[in-house]
C-alpha cells in the first residue's frame, strides 16, 4: 500500500498555505479479525429506502444534505450523480483509492461490515481529500451488511460495476450459505446492476473461485466475459493488484483467479 | 384444565368449510352449522368411532405435543387440497373430500408461509432462513428434499448440502415471514424480518421486479387485495411497527400508511421503544372489502374498509374480543371467524361475527365445547419475539421467559421477568427473595 502514500512536496505544502499535511491513518491500529457473522443483527444504520438515503456525508461535493444546513464548503445542490460502483467487502479500500482517479467522474461506494476497517478507510479517504483537493471526492465507505441491505441503498439497475475481491472463503460446508456469492444473492445483485453491468470476482482460494464460477454460470442473468475482452478493461488491473489481499497474494507468489460476468436480461 | 386454543383458522375457497388448527391437530368444521366434519384427533386417536363429539383428554405433556404444532395452512385455489406445515418441518397435502393425507415431505427448514400456485400445480413455501421453494403439488410420498437427520446447531444453521435436492427459486438473507402470489400467477411477493417486501417474477424468482420499502420493523403479513383487476394491483402489509400499509406493489410505491395506534386512540410509540404494537394477522372480505386486523396481545380487533375511489383503507369499526387474538378469517358468506387465547374463566376459543358484526354464538357453541382438547397449560402461541431486533438477543429473552414460566409452574407466580422487562415495569413489585436466573 506504500504506493498509495502521496508524496509530500514543498510546493504542495505552500499551496496549502501552511496547512499540515493530513496524516494517513495507520492500518496497524485498525486491525480486526477477518470474519464477521453476516446473519446476526449488527447495529447497522441503513435507510428505509434509497430515497431516504442522505449521501451528503459520504459525498459532500456531490450531494446536498437532505435536512438541515449544509456544512461549510459542502455543495448546496446535488450534482445529479448516483453511486455506480459498489465494492462489496471492500476491506482496507485499496481498490476504491486506485479506481478513484481512473474513473474520476464516477461515484463509488465501498461496503464493509467490520467497524474498525470502515473507520480506517474513512479516515484514509478524508486525509486523501485534504491532501489532494478536488480528488477522491468520488469514493466513500459505509459500514454495512451488503447481503441484507443493498436494496435499501440502491435503486433497481443503479449500479454499473460490482466488485467482490478476495471474499471470505467460508471453507466449511455448513458455512457456504454465508458466502457472498450464492444463487439467491446473485438475483439481488442482478436487481441493483443494470443490464450490461459487470460483476468482478477474484480469489486466491481455488475452491471459492470455482464455487463463484459455478453459481454465476448457472444464473440466468449473468454471462461470463471472456478473458480477451477483459484485457481492455481498465478496472481489471486494479482488481488484481490494488487491494491489500491482492498484494499479499502477490508477495506470497500465490495464484489469483479472476472471473467477470456481465449482467444480461432474461430471455 | 384449559382447552388448547386454535392457532389458525382458514376458510375453504369454494365450500362452506372452515379448518381450524390447534397444536398438531386439524379440525374441519361446517361453516354454517359449526359441526365438526373431520378431525385429525378423530382420525388418529379415536379411530372410526364416528363423530361422537366428546372432549378429548388423553394428552401427553405439552412440550412433546408442540413439536409438531401446525404453523401454516393453505387451500389450493380449487379447494381440492389443503397443505399444512408444522414445527417438525413436515409438509402434508390433504385431500379435502376424504380428508386423507395424500403425501408428506420433509422441508429443509421450518416453513413460515405456505401457498398453492394459482394453477394449483405447485406448493410454495418460504422458510425461516429466507429461502422460497416451489414444489410440485403431487408430492412423492417418500423422497424428501433432504433428510432431516443432520444435527441442527444452536444458531439454526442446518448442515445442508448445496448440490443436492430442490433449489430455492429465491431467497432473503433474513427470516422470510410471509408470501403472496398474484392471481395471474406471474408474481410472487415475499416479506422478511428486515422490513423488506420483495416482488419477483413467478416462478422465475431470480427476476426481481421491485421492493416495497417503508416498514420500519419486521413485516408479518402481506396480501394482495382480492376482487377485481383494479384492486389486485394493491398489496396490503402489516408489520411490527403498528402500521398497515397499502402498496401499488408492481411499482414498489407506498400509497398509504395506516397508523393503528392512532386508530385505537393510543399515544405514538416512544422513541427508541423496542416493542411496538405488532400486526399479528389480517383477513380480507372480498364481498364487503373489509379488512379485519388483529394485533399481538391486543384484544381489540380493527375492521378497516377499503375505499375504492380514494384507494385507501379507513377505520370502520373496533370489535372487542374475549382474549388475545390468534387468528382471524372471513368465510365465504362474509362471517368473521376469530380465535383467541381466552382470558381467565372464559372458555370461548372461537367467536363468529356476522356481516353486521353481531356475534353468532349458535355457530361456535359446538366448537367451543368439543372442538379442542384440554392441556395442562397453554403454551406461548405468539411467535414474534424472534422477529424483533432486540438490543438483547431474543434467545436470552426467550430463555428468561421460559425460566419465569417454569418458576410460575413451580408455584411462584411473582417470579421476575427478564431484567429488561422488569425495567419496563416499574410498578411491579419484585419479591425480596429473587429466585436466581442465569444472566
Amino acid at each position: 500500500m506504500q504506493n498509495d502514500m502521496p508524496k509530500i512536496t514543498g510546493e504542495k505544502r505552500q499551496a496549502e498555505e501552511g496547512q499540515m499535511e493530513a496524516r494517513l491513518p495507520q492500518k496497524k491500529y485498525f486491525r480486526q479479525r477477518a470474519h464477521a457473522n453476516v446473519f446476526s443483527d449488527h447495529h447497522l444504520d441503513y435507510p428505509i429506502s434509497p430515497a431516504h438515503m442522505d449521501w451528503s456525508k459520504n459525498f459532500p461535493n456531490h450531494f446536498a444534505p437532505k435536512e438541515g444546513a449544509a456544512v461549510d464548503g459542502a455543495v448546496v445542490k446535488d450534482s445529479g450523480k448516483k453511486v455506480e460502483f459498489a465494492d462489496i467487502g471492500c476491506g482496507y479500500g485499496g481498490l476504491l483509492v486506485a479506481l478513484s482517479t481512473v474513473f474520476p467522474e464516477t461515484l463509488m461506494l465501498g461496503m464493509e461490515i467490520r467497524v474498525k476497517v470502515e473507520e480506517y478507510v474513512n479516515q484514509k479517504i478524508l486525509a486523501l481529500r485534504k491532501n489532494h483537493p478536488g480528488s477522491y471526492d468520488n469514493i466513500s465507505i459505509l459500514r454495512m451488511n451488503a447481503m441484507k441491505f443493498l436494496p435499501n441503498f440502491f435503486e433497481k439497475h443503479q449500479l454499473s460495476k460490482m466488485f467482490f475481491l478476495f471474499p471470505d472463503p467460508h471453507f466449511k460446508k455448513r458455512k457456504h450459505k454465508a458466502r457472498i456469492i450464492t444463487p439467491t444473492l446473485l438475483s439481488e445483485y442482478a436487481y441493483v446492476l443494470r443490464p450490461g453491468g459487470i460483476i468482478y470476482t477474484i480469489s486466491d482460494v481455488k475452491d471459492l473461485h470455482l464455487w463463484m464460477v459455478k453459481h454465476l454460470d448457472a444464473h440466468p442473468l449473468f454471462v461470463r466475459i471472456p478473458d480477451e475482452e477483459l484485457a481492455d478493461d481498465p478496472a481489471v488491473e486494479h482488481v488484481r493488484n490494488a487491494t491489500e489481499e491482492g498484494q499479499k497474494v502477490e508477495r506470497n507468489k500465490g495464484d489469483k483467479y479472476l472471473a467477470c460476468y456481465r449482467r444480461i436480461n432474461d430471455e | 384444565m384449559p382447552l388448547l386454543p386454535f392457532s389458525h383458522i382458514i376458510c375453504h375457497p369454494t365450500k362452506d368449510v372452515i379448518v381450524l388448527s390447534f397444536g398438531e391437530h386439524l379440525q374441519a368444521v361446517d361453516a354454517k352449522s359449526g359441526l365438526i366434519i373431520a378431525s385429525t384427533v378423530e382420525l388418529e386417536e379415536r379411530d372410526s368411532r364416528g363423530l361422537q363429539p366428546q372432549p378429548i383428554t388423553n394428552t401427553p405433556d405439552a412440550a412433546q405435543e408442540n413439536k409438531a404444532c401446525v404453523q401454516v395452512l393453505a387451500f389450493s385455489p380449487d379447494g381440492a387440497y389443503l397443505a399444512t406445515a408444522a414445527d417438525d418441518k413436515i409438509l402434508k397435502i390433504w385431500d379435502t373430500e376424504s380428508w386423507k393425507c395424500l403425501g408428506t415431505r420433509t422441508l429443509v427448514r421450518r416453513s413460515n408461509a405456505l401457498q398453492f400456485s394459482k394453477d394449483g400445480a405447485h406448493v410454495v413455501t418460504a422458510d425461516k432462513f429466507g429461502d422460497v421453494y416451489n414444489m410440485v403439488r403431487d408430492l412423492p410420498d417418500v423422497i424428501p428434499i433432504k433428510t432431516s437427520d443432520t444435527k441442527i446447531t444452536d444458531d439454526g444453521d442446518d448442515d445442508d448440502d448445496d448440490d443436492e435436492g430442490e433449489q430455492p427459486i429465491l431467497g432473503h438473507v433474513s427470516m422470510a415471514t410471509d408470501l403472496a402470489l398474484t392471481k395471474d400467477n406471474k408474481y410472487i411477493i415475499t416479506s422478511d424480518r428486515d422490513e423488506h417486501i420483495r416482488v419477483s417474477q413467478y416462478p422465475k424468482g431470480h427476476n426481481i421486479e421491485t421492493y416495497c420499502l417503508g416498514h420500519t420493523s419486521f413485516v408479518t403479513k402481506i396480501m394482495v387485495l382480492p376482487g377485481t383487476e383494479e384492486t389486485e394491483k394493491y398489496l396490503l402489509s402489516g408489520a411490527g411497527d403498528a402500521t398497515i400499509r397499502v402498496w401499488e406493489f408492481l411499482k414498489g410505491k407506498e400509497i398509504q400508511t395506516f397508523d393503528i395506534r392512532e386508530a385505537l386512540g393510543l399515544p405514538p410509540a416512544e422513541e427508541d421503544a423496542e416493542e411496538d404494537l405488532t400486526v399479528f394477522s389480517f383477513s380480507i372480505c372480498s364481498i364487503k372489502k373489509h379488512i379485519a386486523v388483529i394485533m399481538e396481545k391486543e384484544s381489540r380487533l380493527l375492521i378497516l374498509q377499503w375505499n375504492e375511489e380514494a384507494a385507501k383503507v379507513e377505520l370502520f369499526k373496533i370489535l372487542e374480543l374475549e382474549g388475545k387474538p390468534l387468528s382471524v378469517e372471513y368465510d365465504r358468506s362474509g362471517n368473521l371467524w376469530t380465535s383467541v387465547v381466552p382470558e381467565k374463566s372464559k372458555t370461548d376459543l372461537v367467536s363468529v361475527f356476522n356481516r353486521e358484526y353481531m356475534q353468532q354464538e349458535d355457530i361456535t357453541k359446538y366448537i367451543n365445547v368439543f372442538g379442542s382438547k384440554t392441556v395442562q397449560t397453554i403454551p406461548d402461541l405468539f411467535n414474534t419475539e424472534e422477529l424483533r431486533k432486540h438490543t438483547t438477543d431474543w434467545r436470552e429473552l426467550k430463555k428468561a421467559r421460559e425460566e419465569k414460566e417454569a418458576a410460575r409452574l413451580a408455584g411462584d407466580p411473582d417470579a421476575p421477568l427478564s431484567k429488561k422487562r422488569r425495567k419496563n415495569k416499574n410498578s411491579r413489585k419484585i419479591p425480596e427473595t429473587t429466585p436466581t436466573t442465569s444472566a
